[in-house]
Parts: C-alpha cells; structure tokens; sequence
C-alpha cells in the first residue's frame, strides 16, 4: 500500500463520518425542525462533499483542472464556524437569521465547487498554508468554547465535543505543517490519523452525548 | 464573599424584606387561583425566584379508588431551564420522598450525600445541586387529584400530606432557612382558605371534586401563552442535538412541535397547523408529559398546572 492509498482511505474515513452525521442530522432535522441539527447536517454534509471531492480528484478526475482544495478548505473552514455559532447560547435567538446566512454561504461554496475547473491552481506553499490553518484556527475556538461549557456544567457530551474538536486542531496543525517543511510525508499521515481520531469522538459525541 | 455569593446575599435580603408582603400574595393568590398545583406551582417560582433556590419541588401521596397509593410530584420550579427534569425527577429521588412522607418528617439542611444514594447525589452534584432540604407537613384536609389527570386514571382525594424539596447550589446564609419554613407552614392554611383543599368530611371519589369539572371543559387556549421546545436552548451546548430531539411519534404533536418556534402563541399555533382544539390539546399534553416543551408566559416565565384546560 502506497503513501496516496493510505491517504485517500483515510480522506475516505473523514467522508464517512460527516456524511453519516449529516444524514442523521437531517433525518432528524425533518422531525424536529431543530436548527442546531440543521446546522450540524449542512456543516457536516459541506465536509462530506468536500472529501469526496477529494477522492475523486485523487483516483477519478486526475487533472490540475480540478483543484478542489479551495472548496475543501474554505469550505471546512465556513463548515466549522457554522457549528460554531451554533453552540453559541447568544445567538439562539438569532437562529434563523442565521440558518440563513449558513444556507447562502453553502450555496456560494457549490458555486466554488463547480467554478472548480476556471479557478487559477496555487502552488504557492503559503497560500495553501494559510487555507488549510484557517480550520484549525475556528476548530480551536470551538474546542476552547466546548472546554468553557465543560467546566461550568460538566456533561458528557461538552467533554467529547472538547476533546474531538482539540484533536481536529491538532490533526489539521499537523496536517498544514507539510506545506511549511518541505518533503515530509509523516505530517499528513500523522495529521490525518489524528482528525480521523477527532472525528470518530465527534460521532461518538453526537450519537451518544 | 466573592460576586455569586453577593448576589445570593442581595436577593435573600431583598426578600426578607419583602417577606410579610409574600405571606400577604400566599393568601390572596389561593382565593385567585382554581387549582391547588397551580398554587404550589407559583409558590415554588416564587421561593426559587426571591430566595435562590435552584430546584423546588412539591410531592405528596396520591391515592387511587383502586386502593394504589403512588408518590406524585405535584409542582416544580428551577431555576436553570437548562436542567434535564431526570436529575431530580427519577426512582431515587422518588423512593427518598416515600420514606419521608411514610416517616411523615422532613429532612434537615444537608450535603446531597447525605440524603441520596451515592450515585443520585453524584447525578445532582455534576449539575451543582450541592445541598437539600425537605420539609414535611400533612393535616386531616385532603388534596385533590393532579390538575392534569384524568377521570380514567381514577385518582381520588387524599389526605394532604406533603414534601416540599428544595436544592442549592451553595449552602444557604443562616435565616434562609426560617424564612422558607415560614412561608411553607402557611401553604395549607392559605390553600384551604382558597378552597384548594378539600374538607375532610369529603366523600372521596373523583366526581366530588369540584376541580376536576374543568376537565370538562372546552379548549381555549389563552392568547398570551407561549410554547417552547425545553431542551432547544442547550442542544449542541450542553447535550447533543441528536439525543435531545427525541423522535415524536403521534402526527398533531409532531405537527405542533415543528411549528413551535419559542414566539408563535398557542392561538397563533392552532391557526398554523390547522389542528382542531380537540387534537391540539391532545399534542399539547403529549409534549408536555414527555418533556420535549413548556409553556411559559408572556414573560417568558414557564407556568404549569392547569393551563391547558383553561
């Protein structure tokens, strides 16, 4: 098994995860017309497409025509802020409001996905560097909310939550360090394997918490 | 004293100060009032409101014509409207109330561990509910039947005795404790002024219970009452959102639970789904039994007993 397969099994894994997680949501989004489900489905179901994108670009659609990394790291990045503003008790009230915004901006990032073939590539390690930290960055604040709300009322599911998206930082940080040092492979295994970790938490966190 | 236990301090003040004038609402609101739960229920959302009391709970015996005595909770009020209802609604919560009343006493100011099983305190701990305290009181009047039960359920008046529960977070300043007994010892002779009880001398039985005939009663829900979703605030906070939105089976209720968006009034609701009163009570009462809504005043104050058949 070379280093693509190992790569793309586990992009394979992350597609998985949030797909499921977005089928369920919105399973149970259509009984309940919960709009934090909403945001978990549409976040999640992002995510998904991004990664089978991925595939495809990896083992289908092999062309520098289609780049998706663009929608996938911008799109992880609004993905996760969404979820974001989702956990947030002060913005409940603003919840339709923003299940609008969450809509339109999904809407922009399919427009991103499909103007795929007409965007410009960019090799340039720097850019790259900073689209894929972006999603480290707001996975981090989630991590450091879920840890607030941990401390003060302690339930299970703020602990998972926590801990999944403590793991999706550091898994993306690693991941982004490839494109800062040069020729090493380690840190998207490494990077991946540990986002893998965070997201099967994340699940677990959802299904049960 | 750091700012928590400031605004503690402030709020008991303020309702010391405000005690006598408490005692005066105790008596006038159970002449206003039809039903003895919704009585205890305003009584609890005012101790919790002006005394800082986190959780408070009124439970009492009710009998039935089959000769079955169960433990019922008859009014509840919490502070954090974030609390799950199983914290301090469960079997032990139930079975440490069912020795009291069979003890017929109370239980003084203590540390949750030492009035609960271990692993129920720790359930109370882990959501701050630090410290308890039961207080007993029974007299030869009798309690009619909860406001929501029904004639098949063939509850029957029983004789009134009665644990009131109460949770803190923090152990309570020194006169708080005074001050709650004082004002629990004039619930019986408040309620019974209020013809809320009833005499001993009272053929027991359903029908001889004048509170039940609103049962009968058509549905006419009061504009200014609001519905809202109880756990939607904290899903994706505190609990997940897929196991806080527990799947509803029966069609109005789900129809119902789908239009209620914290805002819409019960009116406004009955007109959106184009439910008739009939199955619109019906859906009403299933969300409220199973925990997925509450219906609060215009304030946003949620309200219990006997709303839903006014």
């Amino acid at each position: 098994m070379n280093s693509k397969q190992i790569t793309d099994i586990l992009l394979a894994i992350q597609a998985s995860i949030t797909l499921l997680i977005s089928v369920r949501a919105f399973y149970l989004y259509s009984r309940t017309r919960s709009d934090a489900l909403f945001a978990i489905g549409l976040s999640m179901g992002v995510i998904g497409l991004g990664g089978i994108c991925g595939l495809i670009g990896d083992t289908i659609l092999v062309s520098p025509y289609f780049n998706t990394l663009w929608f996938r790291y911008i799109g992880q990045t609004v993905s996760y802020l969404f979820i974001y503003l989702a956990s947030l008790r002060s913005l409940k009230q603003y919840s339709t409001q923003i299940k609008q915004w969450h809509i339109i901006a999904s809407a922009l990032l399919l427009v991103l996905l499909f103007l795929t073939p007409f965007i410009p590539t960019s090799s340039n390690p720097t850019t790259l560097a900073i689209l894929s930290a972006s999603r480290s960055v707001i996975c981090f604040v989630i991590f450091l909310n879920y840890a607030d709300i941990f401390m003060s009322k302690e339930t299970r599911f703020s602990f998972l939550m926590s801990l999944a998206f403590l793991l999706i930082t550091v898994g993306i940080s690693i991941y982004t360090m490839k494109f800062i040092v040069p020729h090493s492979l380690s840190f998207d295994f490494v990077g991946d394997s540990i986002r893998v970790v965070g997201l099967v938490i994340l699940l677990i966190a959802l299904f049960i918490g | 004293m750091d700012n928590h236990e400031k605004l503690a301090h402030a709020s008991f003040l303020r309702a010391n100060q405000q005690l006598p004038v408490t005692l005066t609402q105790l008596l006038r609101a159970s002449v206003e009032m039809n039903h003895i739960d919704e009585f205890l229920t305003w009584l609890a959302y005012l101790i919790v409101r002006d005394l800082n009391v986190q959780v408070m709970q009124f439970w009492a015996n009710q009998a039935s014509s089959t000769n079955r005595t169960s433990i019922v909770l008859r009014a509840t009020a919490i502070q954090d409207r974030s609390l799950p209802s199983h914290v301090v609604v469960n079997a032990r919560v139930v079975e440490v109330v069912e020795y009291l009343l069979s003890e017929q006493r109370g239980a003084e100011l203590q540390h949750v561990y030492g009035a609960f099983p271990s692993h129920q305190a720790d359930l109370l701990r882990r959501y701050g509910l630090n410290y308890c305290f039961g207080h007993f009181q029974s007299n030869a009047s009798l309690l009619p039947p909860l406001a929501n039960s029904h004639p098949s359920d063939g509850d029957i008046a029983t004789p009134f005795a009665m644990i009131a529960l109460l949770f803190w977070r923090q152990l309570p300043f020194q006169s708080v404790l005074p001050t709650v007994i004082t004002i629990l010892d004039k619930v019986e002779p408040a309620a019974k002024q209020g013809n809320l009880l009833l005499p001993p001398d009272t053929k027991v039985g359903i029908q001889s219970i004048p509170s039940t005939n609103v049962q009968h009663q058509g549905f006419q829900p009061r504009s200014e009452l609001i519905p809202r979703r109880v756990r939607e605030t904290e899903a994706m906070r505190v609990y997940s959102p897929f196991t806080s939105a527990a799947p509803i089976q029966e069609r109005a209720a789900l129809l119902l639970y789908k239009a209620i968006d914290g805002r819409k009034s019960l009116v406004e609701l009955a007109a959106l789904t184009q439910l008739n009163a009939k199955d619109m009570e019906t859906a009403l009462r299933q969300l409220v039994a199973q925990n997925q809504i509450q219906v609060c005043d215009k304030v946003g104050q949620p309200i219990n007993g006997p709303w839903l058949l006014e």
